[in-house]
């Protein structure tokens, strides 16, 4: 009796011990800065939700979204200078963006992509007939600055098609809004395809949409970069925000309606209905078909660069290889 | 005979206690407990057999749907196989591979293309041709032509086999793509370019539409493994293709299984499905009915079948309530009929039965009645006799009372004057008299008093039993009453030289309610009677407190005693214990008859206890009154 006595207080200590000892590790949140390219849109939808839905908080991380687009005195940020200069630790931008600036100089390295396709489209008005870039031929078409996507992007497709743009009135882009276009300045100029076009049939426009990735270029329109230090001396880091990242992504693409709502809820400029459709239609830009979310490639990378070195914005023998790295996505992906 | 032996007894607790309450809900159970149990099985069964069988249905649709998807991508196969080894148009094709930039052969190719489209049951919405780049050098739709499908996700599969891609959905575009292609090679067997077909997916949405047997809520639709986004639209408003839908049957079949059950669907309504995975277009095939639409033949069959078995049991119950007042209304009239004939009315008989146990009874109730009737009428009869015979005797009595006290009183007169002139001479108010004369007229006026004595008590006892006597109540001292009686009684005493004791018991109230003067009477009468049969000894007289409300008067004598046959009518009128005793006694005979008969008028009662040789006792029990007890009793 006694003895039992004695042996169910030793179980008790050692459970009591049990429950004492233990103690979950200490998870010490880091925090961490985003710039992004833009102010909200759809496109950042996979962070808004990643933080939502506490995918950040659960790597460790403490993310402030820093918005990108003008600074108040209406001079464009320089989200790739800020990253450099230490005011943020990840950035977004675009692939060509991303390689000039390291050209430049800049010692910055793409990490993942959100957009697997580029949305750059060339849209006009549904009575023009213009269903193909060669239509662009004899029409007033908005032309972006070739340093930008959007006019690498056309420089690259008519070069693709061999079209002579000699035959194109090309009128250098002086308005980012539909204005040009609804008025009959231009009868063609450059969108993204889950935006303009989205608009514009909402508005009862009928619009024809030529989507530059059917012509062989595609461009990575936000890929997440840090800087080669960040790389070096904190992987864990790095892998911790992209991993969190790729389930926010995952995350957005499997509630859409939902990915929408968190995002309009970032700004006062977004509209509930219209960044739904835009979800929709960034679906198959997040995640088409045989590709897995978040991933980079070798091909759309050297394409870009191509397009590039063609256009003389990049020296010929620019070390492409350098610009991203695939480690931490196949850490993410377990390979 | 009593009539409460005849009313119902009380109802045992819990239990009903009426047959006919007893014998509806007999009826009741018995009506309804076997259906509700058939029924409920009934029930049971066809809700699992329809269940079954809707679920089989699913099935048998899904098998059809995937034989008929089956049959429709193996015919689009073949009828780009059939293209390909269509002379004119493989040689237009392969043509334009090489030379991509030659216009007649990218006229001749779209020709040939276009006329394919155009063959009915193509499945196709539009062919085209790219090279091992991706560039797309032909198609029946001109805007096609110059794209690169080089990132398309089939570009890679597509030139080395035929290849079905899995819908995919497509940039700028709400809807998902299917595109199957086969290689177009040279005659070394080098793939030179890809022959493709973008397949028409109102087709496909038409074949999962066919909803043969699907009623109004029965559907059969595609998922896609991309985000399980719907391949085929939905039968239903509010459903885009483009989100993503999740389900039991969708989330199995995505699994890479196939089954069927009771789930709630995409549109959240409980539904019976079945579900299977295609693993060639990597899509989920699912065919559901809405289970309530389902299940609505066999919901309406088990309504019938309810109302029918509470008809039924309805039915039996009122044929169960018909039967049980059958059976009870006889016997409740029988029973009507005792209640009634206990209460008296012995002409009353029931209504004759039927052959039946009822009837029986009925026939042996009257039987019974009319034995009894006989018996009480000859019984009351016989008491209507009784009572004239004792009414007669008693006005006998009665009259005979009347006939004593008044004849008592006109031999009162003259004896009264017998005596009187008796004395007048014996005190020699006459003139003197001899010593001889006196003698004689002493004896005259000793027998003239003893009649007086006699006719007195004849005529108190005439009086008490003509009911003439009245008492009249009024406080009396029992000390002083017992003083009286002895002072009266002394010289009796004296000269028959017997010694005399008076007690009063101290616990008798000094005050009490009565007749004295009959009370003396009556002790005086005992105390004569005492007196009379004694020879020697005493005579005492008691008054006995007995502690509750009653007080007794006890006389004692040493007498001849009283032998025991002699005890029963001692009080009789004009008995002594026999025929000498009176002679020898003297006395009327009247005392004890007249002392039972003052006792019981004032509520009390005479025993007596003897032994001969010994003497006897007397014992008058007589009920306290007290004075307040009288003035509350009078308030």
């Amino acid at each position: 009796m006694r003895r039992n006595i004695f042996a169910l207080l030793i179980v008790i200590i050692l459970m009591l011990a049990g429950c004492t000892a233990p103690a979950a590790p200490q998870v010490e949140i880091t925090p961490v800065r985003l710039q992004l390219a833009w102010v909200p849109t759809i496109e950042y939808s996979p962070f808004y939700v990643a933080e939502a839905n506490g995918l950040f908080a659960q790597e460790g991380l403490d993310v402030e979204f820093i918005n990108g687009g003008f600074d108040e005195n209406f001079a464009p940020i320089d989200q790739v200078a800020r990253v450099v200069n230490g005011d943020a630790d990840f950035g977004m931008a675009t692939a060509d963006r991303l390689l000039a600036a390291r050209a430049d100089g800049a010692p910055i390295v793409a990490i993942g992509a959100l957009y697997q396709r580029t949305p750059i489209a060339f849209i006009s008005l549904a009575e023009h007939g213009i269903t193909k870039p060669q239509d662009f031929v004899g029409q007033d078409v908005f032309v972006d600055d070739v340093a930008g996507s959007s006019g690498l992007s056309y420089v690259a497709m008519m070069t693709n098609l061999g079209i002579d743009r000699s035959q194109i009135n090309e009128i250098p882009r002086d308005d980012y809004s539909n204005e040009a276009l609804l008025s009959g300045r231009v009868t063609v100029m450059s969108a993204f395809v889950n935006n303009q076009p989205v608009q514009l049939v909402e508005q009862g426009y009928e619009v024809n949409t030529i989507l530059v990735s059917d012509y062989g270029v595609d461009i990575y329109a936000n890929v997440i970069f840090t800087t080669e230090e960040m790389i070096a001396n904190n992987p864990d880091l790095v892998e911790r925000f992209l991993r969190a990242s790729v389930a926010g992504i995952e995350a957005a693409i499997s509630d859409p309606e939902k990915a929408a709502e968190i995002t309009v809820a970032q700004s006062d400029e977004l509209n509930l209905e219209s960044e739904t459709l835009s979800m929709l239609q960034a679906l198959p830009l997040f995640n088409p078909a045989g590709t897995q979310v978040g991933m980079m490639n070798d091909s759309a990378w050297s394409l870009t660069a191509d397009m590039m070195i063609e256009q003389g914005l990049l020296p010929a023998d620019v070390d492409v290889q350098s610009a991203y790295t695939l480690e931490f996505l196949n850490l993410v992906y377990g390979e | 005979m009593t009539s409460t032996t005849l009313t119902p007894t009380k109802p045992r607790l819990g239990l009903p206690s009426s047959l006919r309450t007893v014998l509806v809900i007999a009826f009741v159970l018995l009506s309804v407990i076997p259906v509700a149990l058939a029924l409920t099985v009934a029930i049971l069964r066809t809700s699992e057999q329809s269940r079954a069988q809707v679920e089989a249905q699913m099935n048998s649709v899904l098998q059809l749907k995937i034989a008929a998807l089956d049959s429709d991508l193996s015919n689009a196969h073949t009828m780009l196989r059939t293209i390909r080894s269509n002379p004119g148009a493989s040689a237009s094709m392969l043509g334009l591979l090489e030379m991509s930039d030659n216009p007649s052969l990218q006229a001749s190719t779209i020709e040939h293309l276009g006329g394919f489209l155009n063959v009915e049951g193509t499945q196709f919405t539009e062919y085209f041709v790219y090279d091992v780049n991706g560039n797309i050098v032909g198609s029946t739709s001109d805007t096609q032509i110059g794209k690169i499908v080089r990132g398309q996700p089939y570009f890679t599969p597509s030139l080395s086999d035929d290849y079905i891609q899995p819908p995919y959905y497509e940039v700028g575009s709400n809807s998902l793509a299917v595109v199957m292609s086969v290689p177009l090679k040279d005659a070394q067997g080098n793939t030179l370019g890809v022959l493709a077909g973008r397949l028409n997916m109102d087709a496909l949405a038409a074949l999962m539409s066919e909803r043969v047997g699907l009623g109004e809520t029965g559907e059969t639709y595609l998922v896609s493994l991309e985000n399980s986004y719907l391949v085929t639209p939905s039968r239903f408003e509010g459903y885009p293709l483009n989100r993503s839908y999740r389900s039991l049957a969708i989330d199995e079949a995505l699994a890479g299984h196939g089954g069927s059950g009771e789930y709630v669907n995409y549109r959240g309504r409980e539904v019976i499905g079945a579900y299977q995975w295609l693993p060639d277009l990597q899509v989920g095939l699912v065919a559901e009915y809405e289970r309530s639409e389902a299940l609505a033949a066999s919901q309406q069959a088990t309504l019938i079948s309810t109302a029918v078995a509470v008809l039924a049991a309805g039915a039996a119950m009122i044929t169960g309530l018909f039967i049980a007042v059958q059976i009870t209304k006889p016997i409740t009239e029988l029973t009507q009929i005792t209640q009634q004939f206990a209460a008296g009315d012995l002409t009353v008989r029931a209504k004759a039965g039927g052959q039946n146990e009822v009837g029986a009874l009925s026939s042996a109730f009257n039987q019974m009645a009319a034995q009894l009737q006989e018996s009480l009428t000859s019984l009351e009869k016989s008491v209507q006799e009784a009572r004239t015979a004792t009414a007669m005797a008693r006005e006998a009595n009665r009259l005979k009372s009347e006939f004593l006290s008044t004849m008592s009183h006109e031999l009162r007169t003259p004896l009264n004057a017998i005596i009187g002139f008796a004395e007048i001479i014996l005190n020699g108010m006459a003139g003197p008299i001899s010593e001889k004369q006196q003698h004689k007229i002493a004896r005259i006026h000793l027998n003239s008093k003893r009649l007086l004595d006699l006719i007195n008590d004849l005529l108190d006892l005439a009086k008490i039993e003509a009911g003439r006597v009245d008492l009249v109540a009024q406080p009396f001292s029992p000390r002083d009453l017992a003083m009286g009686v002895r002072a009266q009684m002394e010289s009796l005493a004296e000269q028959r030289g017997l010694g005399f004791d008076v007690h009063v018991d101290p616990k008798l109230p000094t005050a009490m309610v009565g007749d004295v003067s009959r009370i003396e009477q009556v002790a005086k009468n005992l105390l004569s009677n005492a007196f009379k049969f004694t020879k020697e000894g005493r005579v005492e007289m008691a008054l006995h407190a007995n502690g509750g409300n009653t007080w007794e008067i006890i006389v004692v004598d040493s007498g001849i005693g009283i032998p025991p046959h002699a005890l029963e009518y001692i009080f009789d009128e004009f008995r002594q214990v026999d025929g000498t005793s009176q002679r020898a006694y003297g006395g009327s005979g009247l005392g004890l008859s007249i002392t039972r008969n003052l006792t019981r008028m004032m509520g009390g009662e005479v025993r007596v206890a003897s032994t001969v040789g010994e003497g006897s006792t007397f014992t008058v029990v007589l009920p306290v009154t007290l004075p307040e007890t009288a003035e509350m009793a009078v308030a």
